[in-house]
C-alpha cells in the first residue's frame, strides 16, 4: 500500500502537452453580451435575414432561462459578460485553398498531430480545422464533392446552402432547448456541415479538429449532418486548448438527421485542457448533441472518449422515431485531478422495434468526480423496442468518487429494457500478477484501462484508436491506486 | 396565498392544525419535544409538499391527493370497533402480539397484551413521550430528517401516537408483532399520521408486520414514520403489507440508524393502494452492519406505487442487498428509484441491488431509477434494472406441456414473485401473501 | 399416427425445410439424423408448434387432425411430447407442481377427474425410479441449476409422467455421459409400447445402440434423403455423411418408407 501511495505521489500530474498558444494576430470583439452582440456576429459573417432572426429568437429565450444545476458538477457561477464572443485569426478571412493560410496555423495544425496538408494527410480522413471562432481549412473537399458530399464550415453552408441549413438547423436541437445551446445558437459562429446525397457512402472519414487559442473567449461551434436516404457517413472531432488559469467556456451544439436506411456515426476524441493538478484553470465543456434517426432503419453511433475539460456536461443523444432505427452510445470518461464529468445518454424510443445500446465506462482517479447519467425511455408508441444499458465503473484510488444515474422510463409492456452497472478498483492481485511478469504498475494499470475501454475503443475508426488509446494512459499517469 | 388551490388549502389547514394544537397543550408545551415539533413545522412550512419539479418526485404526483378534503385526527377518535371489523385483516393461523392501530391511535382494549414478555415495552409511542421512556427523547426525531422532507417534517411536527417498542440487551421476541392500521373511512376522509419508534437495544430480535386497512368506502390518506435504531447485534424484520383499497393512500417512511453486526431485513410488499409511496433508508454506522431490502408490488387499475429506498454505507466493511420486483397490469404505475450511498472511507463495502418488472399490458408504467454514488474505491457495488415481459422460451415449454397460454404466463407471474415470497420468513404471513397473489392470477396448482 | 407431407418452414426468412416426409406408425421408432444445419431441431420445434419457425407449405396429419391448426398446448394434450434439447429453467416453479399442472390439463382434456395429490406423488415415485432420479429435484424450481444430466433425465421423467402417443426426443443424448445415456435409453425403452411412437432425434449413432430403431431417416438440407433400417445408422457412423450428401446430389430426394 504504502509503495502505491510512493508512486501516486512521485507521478502527480502528467503535463498537458496541448497547452501552448499560437501567437498570430487575433480579431476580438470586446467582452460582453447583448443584442448588439449577436448582430455583429451575423453581420461579421455576413449572415442572412433568416440566421440573423433565429439568433436573436435564441438569444432573447436564453435571456429568460436559468442555468441549469441538476448535473452532479460543482462550479463558480459563470459570467457570461465576462467571456468574449468573437474570436479570429486575422488573416483567416476566407482562404480560397491551402496556400493561403497563414502558415503560423499549418503549424499550430501541424504541431497538433493534425496536417493539413492534403498529400500527407492519413489516407481516407477529410478534415475541417476551426481555430476558436472560425473555420481555417477544409481539406479534400473538391474530392467529396464529386459524389456530392458536402462538407464545410458551417458559415460557408449558410452562404452556399441556405435552403439545407433553414430546413434542418434547429430541428433536433431546437434554440430553446435548454440553456448553453440557446447561447449557442445566438452567438455560434463556426463548426461543420455535412450532407450525404442519397445512396453515397462516403468514402472517408470526416473529421474536425477544434481548437480554442484565444484568452478569454468561449468556442460556440456548431456542427449539422445530414444523412440522406441510404447513405453513411463516419464523423470524427477532436479538440484541444492552451494551459490558462481562467476557465474556458465550450458549448457547442451538434444535430445529427438520419434519413430512411441513412447512417451516421459520430466519434469524438475530446481532450480540451483539463486544468492544472491543483483545479486551476480548464475548459467547461457544456455540449448538447442530438441526433434523431428519422428514418425507417435509419442508425446514429455515437462514440466518445473524452479524458480533458475541467467539468463535462455532455449527453449525446437519439431519438429513435423511424420504425427499426438502432441508436449506440459508446463512452469512455476519464476524469482525473479535480476534473468534473456528468456525461451519460438518452435514447428516446418513439418508433416500433426500436433498438439502442449503451456502453459506458467511467474511469476516475485523483480527486475528481465521474458521473454517468443517462435517460431510456419507451413511448407508448415503441412497440417491442429494445435496450440494453451497460456502464461500469473503474476508481483509482480512494479520493475520486463514481456515480450512477440511470433513468429508465417505460411505458410499452412489450419493450425489454436492461440496465447493469457495477463498480469496482483495479484488484491488488492483478497488479502483482503484471508486476511478477515484469510489467510495471503503471503500465498494469494503462493495460487493465484500455481492456475496461475496450468495447468503446473497438468502435472507433481504426486511425482514431491507437491516439485514443494513447491519451487513457497519458490522463492517467501517476494515478495508481 | 391562492385560496381557490386546494393543495395550498390543505397546508393551510394542517399549519391551523398545529396552532390549534399547541393551543391545546397548555403546560407540556415547553417540554423538549415540543420545541422539536414547532422546528419541524416551520420546515414543513417552507418546505411546502413536494411536486414532480422535486427530483425526488419526478415520476409521483402527489396532488390528485393533496387536493382531496382530508379531516385530520386531532385526538384519540371514538371510534366504534370491535374485533370482528378486523378480524378479515388478521394472518391466520399467526401467533402474534396483535396491536390495533385506529386513525392512528393505540386502542389498547381492541391489543393483545404483551405484558407477559418481559424486560420488553411494546406499547403506546403516545404514553413513551410523557417522559417515563428515557430512551425516547435520546432518539425521538433524531434519525429521520425532518428539515429536508415535507411529509416527515409533517409526521414529527403532529407526533401524537403510534408504536413504541424498546427491546433491551439480549432479548428475543419471540412472537412476531402484527401492528394492525386501520384507518377509519367509513363516514369521512382521514389524514392520519401514526409515528413509530422502534429500539432494539444490543443483541435484541424482533419481527414487525405493519399492514394498513381502510374501513368503508372513503378515501384515507395516510404518512407514517417509522424511526428504527439497531443496536450492536440487533435484528429487526420489518414487514409492510399494503393490500388496502384502491382509494387508500399512503406515505411509509422507514428510517433506521444500524450499528455494528446489526441486521435489518425490510420487506414492502405492496398488492393495493390509491397512491403509495415507500420510503426505506438505512444507514449503515457501524461496522459488518447488513441491510436486505426486498420489494414485491404487484398492482392493477389505476393503482400507483413509488418505492424510493437509500442504503448510506457510512463506515467500511458493511454490506448490503436490495432486491425489488414489480407486476404491473392495467393502467398501474411504478417508480423504483433506489441510491446506493459508498462515502468516502467506507472500505470494503459490498452493495448490490437489483429491480426488475414486468409489464402486463400496455397502459402500465416503470419508471425506474437505480442510482450508485461511490466515493470510496475498494468496493464491490452493482446495480441491474430490468424492465420486460414473460419468457418467451418458458412460456413455449409450458404450453408444450399442455398448459393454456393463460395458465403458463400465470405460472410465470407468480413464479417471477415467488422469488421475494420466499425472503418472507413470516411462514403465516408468506401464505397469506401467496394465497392473495395466485387468487389474483386465478390460477393454483 | 403421424403423416408429415412435403413439409417446408423457414425462420427469419430463411428455408430450413425444403419438403420434408414421414409416416410414422404406433408401435414405431423412427430415428432422424444428419448433419448439424439439416433442419433436425427445426422439425421438432415444428411438431411442437413453435410459433417462430413458419410453415411454407405441406401438410402434417396427426391421428387424424391437422396438428399445424393446433396451439402448443393443444398438441400436448393430444399427446405430442417434445424432449427439449435444451429444456428452460423457470425460477420459482417446482418440477412437481409444473407436472402436475400440465397432467390435470392433459386429463381435463381426456374429461377425466384431476388426479389426487396422493395418487399424484405415488406416481412420482414410480416414474423417479424409471429413470434414478433423486426425488429431491422435484421440489426444486424447473431445471434451475440442474446439470446437463439432470436436465435431460428430467425431459424423460416427464414424458413418463405425461404418457403422450408420440414423443419427440430432440437431441437428448448431446451431452451426457454413457451413465446418464444407458439411464435415459433405459426409461424410453420402458416406455415403448405397440400404442405409442417415438421420432428420435440424433447426431449419433450411439442412442441408437440403446434405443433400437425400426427406421433411421437421414436429414439432408431440409429433406430425408435416405431411409433404411437400424443398419443405416452403422453405416453413417462409418462413412459420416459425406457419401449421403453425394449421393443425394446425384439423385432426387427419396420418400420415407
Amino acid at each position: 500500500m504504502s509503495q502505491d501511495l510512493a508512486l501516486l505521489e512521485e507521478v502527480t500530474n502528467s503535463d498537458y502537452k496541448y497547452g501552448w498558444v499560437t501567437d498570430i494576430e487575433q480579431e476580438i470583439i470586446p467582452q460582453g453580451l447583448n443584442e448588439d452582440v449577436v448582430r455583429l456576429i451575423s453581420a461579421k459573417k455576413n449572415e442572412p435575414e433568416f440566421m440573423l432572426e433565429w439568433r436573436l429568437k435564441a438569444f432573447r429565450d436564453w435571456q429568460k432561462m436559468k442555468e441549469p444545476r441538476w448535473a452532479n458538477v460543482h462550479y463558480p457561477p459563470v459570467d457570461f459578460q465576462a467571456i468574449s464572443y468573437y474570436a479570429a485569426p486575422k488573416s483567416s478571412e476566407a482562404p480560397k485553398s491551402l496556400d493561403e493560410v497563414d502558415p503560423e496555423l499549418l503549424r499550430t495544425f501541424e504541431k497538433l498531430g493534425i496536417s493539413l496538408a492534403e498529400q500527407k494527410r492519413l489516407t481516407g480522413v477529410a478534415v475541417d480545422a476551426v481555430i476558436d471562432s472560425v473555420s481555417v481549412a477544409t481539406t479534400f473537399k473538391s474530392k467529396l464533392a464529386e459524389l456530392g458530399v458536402i462538407f464545410c464550415p458551417m458559415s460557408e453552408a449558410i452562404q452556399e446552402y441556405p435552403d439545407l441549413v433553414r430546413r434542418y438547423l434547429g430541428t433536433v436541437v431546437p434554440t430553446n432547448d435548454n440553456f448553453y445551446a440557446a447561447l449557442n445558437s445566438a452567438v455560434f459562429s463556426d463548426g461543420s456541415f455535412v450532407y450525404v446525397p442519397a445512396g453515397v457512402r462516403c468514402p472517408m472519414e470526416l473529421s474536425t479538429y477544434f481548437r480554442i487559442n484565444a484568452a478569454n473567449t468561449g468556442q460556440f461551434e456548431r456542427t449539422l449532418i445530414i444523412a440522406e436516404e441510404g447513405s453513411y457517413v463516419s464523423y470524427l472531432e477532436g479538440c484541444t486548448a492552451p494551459m490558462r488559469d481562467e476557465n474556458q467556456l465550450h458549448a457547442a451544439v451538434v444535430e445529427l438527421v438520419a434519413l430512411d436506411r441513412a447512417e451516421i456515426k459520430y466519434s469524438t476524441v475530446q481532450n480540451w485542457y483539463p486544468g492544472d493538478k491543483d483545479g486551476k484553470g480548464g475548459i467547461y465543456n457544456f455540449v448538447t448533441k442530438r441526433g434523431i434517426c428519422q428514418g425507417y432503419k435509419s442508425k446514429i453511433s455515437w462514440t466518445q472518449v473524452e479524458t480533458g475539460s475541467a467539468i463535462t456536461w455532455k449527453y449525446p443523444s437519439v431519438v429513435l422515431k423511424g420504425d427499426e432505427s438502432i441508436g449506440e452510445f459508446y463512452s469512455v470518461a476519464v476524469t482525473n485531478n479535480l476534473q468534473q464529468a456528468d456525461t451519460g445518454t438518452k435514447m428516446i424510443h418513439i418508433g416500433k422495434n426500436t433498438r439502442s445500446r449503451i456502453v459506458s465506462k467511467g474511469i476516475s482517479a485523483g480527486k475528481s468526480q465521474n458521473s454517468y447519467r443517462g435517460l431510456v425511455k419507451i413511448n407508448k408508441s415503441a412497440a417491442a423496442a429494445r435496450n440494453y444499458s451497460q456502464c461500469d465503473s473503474l476508481l483509482l484510488g480512494d479520493t475520486c468518487g463514481a456515480h450512477t444515474f440511470p433513468y429508465l422510463e417505460v411505458s410499452h409492456s412489450g419493450a425489454t429494457v436492461e440496465h447493469e452497472a457495477t463498480t469496482s478498483k483495479i484488484g491488488e492481485d492483478i497488479l502483482f500478477y503484471c508486476n511478477q511478469r515484469g510489467i510495471d504498475t503503471e503500465e498494469a494499470v494503462a493495460l487493465i484501462v484500455n481492456g475496461f475501454s475496450r468495447e468503446v475503443l473497438n468502435q472507433l475508426p481504426m486511425e482514431f484508436a491507437v491516439e485514443a488509446q494513447k491519451l487513457l494512459a497519458i490522463s492517467l499517469e501517476g494515478s495508481v491506486g | 396565498m391562492n385560496a381557490t388551490n386546494p393543495v395550498v388549502n390543505f397546508k393551510d389547514k394542517l399549519l391551523s392544525d398545529f396552532q390549534l394544537f399547541e393551543q391545546s397543550l397548555n403546560g407540556s408545551s415547553t417540554l423538549p419535544i415540543h420545541a422539536i415539533r414547532r422546528k419541524a413545522i416551520q420546515h414543513f412550512d417552507q418546505l411546502g409538499f413536494p411536486t414532480p419539479r422535486h427530483e425526488e418526485w419526478k415520476y409521483t404526483n402527489m396532488a390528485a391527493v393533496l387536493r382531496q378534503p382530508f379531516r385530520t385526527q386531532m385526538g384519540p377518535p371514538a371510534i366504534d370497533l370491535s374485533a370482528d371489523d378486523f378480524r378479515p385483516f388478521l394472518i391466520d393461523d399467526l401467533d402474534a402480539h396483535v396491536l390495533v392501530f385506529v386513525n392512528g391511535w393505540f386502542r389498547s382494549e381492541l391489543s393483545t397484551s404483551a405484558d407477559e414478555e418481559a424486560e420488553l415495552c411494546i406499547g403506546s409511542f403516545a404514553e413513551a413521550q410523557k417522559g417515563f421512556a428515557p430512551a425516547f427523547d435520546q432518539h425521538f426525531a433524531q434519525h429521520a430528517a425532518y428539515t429536508d422532507d415535507a411529509f416527515t417534517a409533517l409526521s414529527t411536527a403532529f407526533a401524537r401516537d403510534g408504536l413504541f417498542l424498546n427491546v433491551s440487551a439480549g432479548r428475543r421476541v419471540s412472537r412476531p408483532i402484527h401492528l394492525l392500521m386501520i384507518n377509519d373511512a367509513r363516514e369521512a376522509d382521514y389524514f392520519v399520521q401514526p409515528r413509530h419508534l422502534l429500539l432494539l437495544d444490543a443483541n435484541a430480535r424482533a419481527t414487525v408486520i405493519e399492514s394498513t386497512h381502510t374501513l368503508g368506502a372513503g378515501r384515507s390518506f395516510s404518512n407514517i414514520v417509522s424511526e428504527v435504531v439497531l443496536g450492536e447485534g440487533a435484528q429487526l424484520d420489518y414487514y409492510k403489507v399494503q393490500n388496502d383499497s384502491p382509494l387508500a393512500s399512503s406515505i411509509a417512511t422507514i428510517q433506521a440508524h444500524q450499528h455494528a453486526n446489526s441486521l435489518l431485513r425490510s420487506f414492502t410488499l405492496s398488492l393495493g393502494g390509491a397512491m403509495l409511496r415507500n420510503n426505506v433508508n438505512a444507514t449503515l454506522a457501524g461496522k459488518a452492519a447488513h441491510t436486505d431490502l426486498f420489494g414485491l408490488t404487484m398492482l392493477k387499475g389505476r393503482e400507483f406505487v413509488d418505492n424510493h429506498t437509500l442504503v448510506d454505507h457510512a463506515v467500511p466493511h458493511c454490506t448490503s442487498n436490495e432486491l425489488y420486483k414489480g407486476i404491473y397490469d392495467e393502467r398501474s404505475q411504478g417508480v423504483f428509484n433506489g441510491k446506493i450511498l459508498v462515502r468516502p472511507d467506507a472500505q470494503r463495502t459490498n452493495a448490490f441491488q437489483s429491480n426488475h418488472n414486468i409489464l402486463l399490458s400496455d397502459g402500465a408504467t416503470i419508471n425506474t431509477k437505480p442510482q450508485l454514488e461511490i466515493f470510496a474505491d475498494d468496493v464491490k457495488c452493482s446495480h441491474g434494472a430490468t424492465s420486460g415481459q414473460l419468457d418467451e422460451n418458458a412460456l413455449f415449454y409450458l404450453r408444450s406441456r399442455g398448459l393454456s397460454l393463460e395458465a403458463a404466463r400465470a405460472i410465470l407471474v407468480h413464479a417471477f414473485a415467488v422469488e421475494i415470497l420466499n425472503t418472507i420468513e413470516v411462514e403465516e404471513l408468506r401464505t397469506k401473501l401467496d394465497a392473495q397473489i395466485t387468487e389474483r392470477l386465478s390460477f393454483t396448482f | 399416427m403421424l403423416s408429415i407431407k412435403d413439409l417446408r418452414a423457414a425462420i427469419d426468412g430463411k428455408d430450413i425445410l425444403k419438403g420434408l416426409s414421414l409416416e410414422v406408425k404406433p408401435g414405431e421408432v423412427h430415428a432422424i439424423m444428419g448433419p448439424n444445419g439439416s433442419g433436425k431441431s427445426t422439425l421438432a420445434s415444428v411438431l411442437a408448434g413453435r410459433e417462430e419457425f413458419e410453415v411454407m407449405g405441406g401438410s402434417v396429419e396427426y391421428q387424424g387432425t391437422d396438428l399445424l391448426d393446433l396451439a402448443p398446448e393443444e398438441r400436448a394434450r393430444e399427446g405430442i411430447f417434445l424432449a427439449f434439447q435444451y429444456p428452460v429453467e423457470i425460477p420459482g416453479v417446482s418440477t412437481a407442481n409444473f407436472l402436475k399442472a400440465s397432467l390435470n390439463e392433459i386429463k381435463k382434456h381426456r374429461g377425466e377427474e384431476p388426479i389426487d395429490a396422493i395418487e399424484f406423488l405415488q406416481m412420482m415415485k414410480s416414474k423417479l425410479r424409471l429413470v434414478e432420479m433423486d426425488g429431491a429435484l422435484t421440489k426444486r424450481s424447473l431445471n434451475e441449476g440442474f446439470s446437463g444430466g439432470e436436465k435431460k433425465r428430467n425431459e424423460i421423467f416427464q414424458m413418463a409422467m405425461l404418457e403422450p402417443s408420440l414423443a419427440i426426443l430432440d437431441e437428448t443424448d448431446s451431452g451426457l455421459d454413457i451413465d446418464a445415456l444407458r439411464i435415459v435409453a433405459n426409461g424410453v425403452n420402458q416406455l415403448r409400447s405397440d400404442a405409442n411412437a417415438f421420432v428420435v432425434i440424433t447426431h449419433y449413432q450411439r442412442l441408437l445402440e440403446y434405443i433400437v430403431p425400426d427406421f433411421v431417416h437421414v436429414l439432408s438440407d431440409g429433406r430425408i434423403v435416405k431411409s433404411g433400417g437400424k443398419e443405416l445408422a452403422l453405416e453413417l457412423e462409418e462413412k459420416g455423411y459425406d457419401w449421403i450428401k453425394q449421393e443425394a446430389a446425384a439423385s432426387p430426394a427419396v420418400d420415407a418408407v
